[in-house]
């Protein structure tokens, strides 16, 4: 009886012990380094929201499961945020009610664990104001105040 | 009277394993169900994404699991034994067993654990090593085919203890009639009162080597 315990520790610890040790083997970074990029929209265009996400690396881009890295955009906070838009594919719709005026969005590439897979770019986008239903749209031009 | 029927550290151990756990549970099933990027309420006070916080606490998690098998190899080593052992009157309880969640009546047994208690142990601890495995890889490998892998046990796992972590801590809360009390033997210093439920009949042995 005892032995069967034993056995059965001995067990999950070597399954556990070559689970690290293939994951060693098998590490990440398979020698070139990634990059990541955003081709539309362009650094500092006029956009109106809804606006799509064009984004391009040398990996492919896909869901988790795929096992393929992905890209989170941060708008306006650093990428170590909770707070951020899944990329899942190399186009995305950014539907976030951003406040008319200048933006600043991180597009990090990550790996399928979410973790940070190293390369970023910033880029800003000028978000025009749109798509409020009551009549006064127009952006307050001499808004300088923090945004809401 | 009362039956103390796990030692203090047993006891620190499990409420260690089951806040980390619960934690894991919550922040696991919020990625899951696609909240990924929205901070949840945890992760907003804590100013960290979900994925990190799930991840540290994981690690967390896998030193709690891991310390007994260094600390406490007797404890381990003992409770295998009675969770690995089997006695001819096991098939004749499980068989009385939905009738004595209602009654009480439950059919004697030999052991420190009844018959449901030691599939139920297995069927934790297996999926809880499957778990702290799977995620520990997902940790290391990061992509590619194996993450793949790793990621499809990880959920598999979650689903499966998700509904044991339940039926466990409904009959461990004491809620169906023939468990009232049992929630004690954790808790509150540990001791149950045998003139309940948790009763021990002449003839019943403990088990050895504690
Ligand atoms: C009770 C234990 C655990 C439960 C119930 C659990 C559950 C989950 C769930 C449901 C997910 C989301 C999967 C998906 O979206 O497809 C997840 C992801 C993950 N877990 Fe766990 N997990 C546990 C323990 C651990 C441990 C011990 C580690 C490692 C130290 C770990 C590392 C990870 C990683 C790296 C991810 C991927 C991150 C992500 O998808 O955002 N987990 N876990
Ligand atoms: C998410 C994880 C867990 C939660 C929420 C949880 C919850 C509880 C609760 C509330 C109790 C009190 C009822 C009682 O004392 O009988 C309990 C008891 C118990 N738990 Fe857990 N538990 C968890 C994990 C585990 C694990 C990993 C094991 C190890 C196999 C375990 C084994 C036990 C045992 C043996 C009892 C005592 C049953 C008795 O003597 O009647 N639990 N659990």
């Amino acid at each position: 009886m005892v032995l069967a315990g034993l056995k059965l520790r001995g067990w999950a610890l070597g399954a556990a012990l070559s689970m690290i040790l293939a994951a060693c083997t098998s590490g990440p970074s398979g020698g070139g380094a990634l990059t990541v990029g955003v081709s539309s929209p362009k650094d500092g265009a006029q956009v109106s929201i809804p606006f799509s996400v064009t984004v391009t690396s040398n990996v492919a881009i896909g869901p988790p499961e795929s096992g393929n890295h992905h890209v989170h955009l941060y708008f306006d906070v650093g990428k170590d945020s909770g707070d951020y838009q899944l990329v899942y594919s190399n186009t995305v719709q950014v539907t976030r009610q951003l406040t008319p005026g200048k933006h600043t969005i991180i597009a990090s590439l990550r790996n399928p664990d979410h973790s940070d897979a190293g390369p970023s770019v910033t880029f800003t986008v000028n978000v025009t104001g749109s798509g409020s239903e009551s009549g006064s749209a127009a952006p307050s031009p001499t808004s300088s105040g923090p945004n809401y | 009277m009362k039956l103390e029927r796990y030692s203090r550290s047993a006891r620190r151990l499990h409420t260690a394993v089951y806040l980390l756990t619960l934690f894991l549970l919550a922040t696991g099933w919020w990625l899951l169900v696609g909240r990924e990027g929205e901070p949840s309420p945890v992760a907003r006070l804590l100013g960290l994404p979900d994925a990190a916080l799930h991840v540290w606490v994981g690690w967390g998690l896998a030193i709690a699991a891991l310390l007994p098998l260094v600390l406490a190899r007797r404890g381990v080593a003992a409770f295998m034994r009675e969770t690995l052992r089997r006695d001819p009157g096991d098939l004749g309880w499980l068989l009385r067993w939905p009738l004595a969640i209602v009654t009480g009546r439950f059919a004697r047994h030999e052991g420190h654990f009844d018959p449901g208690q030691r599939i139920a142990n297995v069927a934790i601890v297996g999926l809880l090593v499957a778990l702290i495995a799977s995620g520990i890889g997902l940790v290391l490998v990061h992509f590619g085919p194996v993450f793949v892998v790793l990621a499809a046990v990880h959920r598999l796992a979650t689903f499966a203890f998700t509904v044991v972590i339940a039926g466990h801590i409904l009959v461990a809360a004491g809620i169906l009639p023939g468990y009232r009390g049992a929630w004690r033997s954790m808790h509150l210093g540990g001791r149950v009162r045998i003139d309940q439920r948790l009763k021990r009949r002449p003839g019943d042995r403990e088990a050895s080597s504690r």
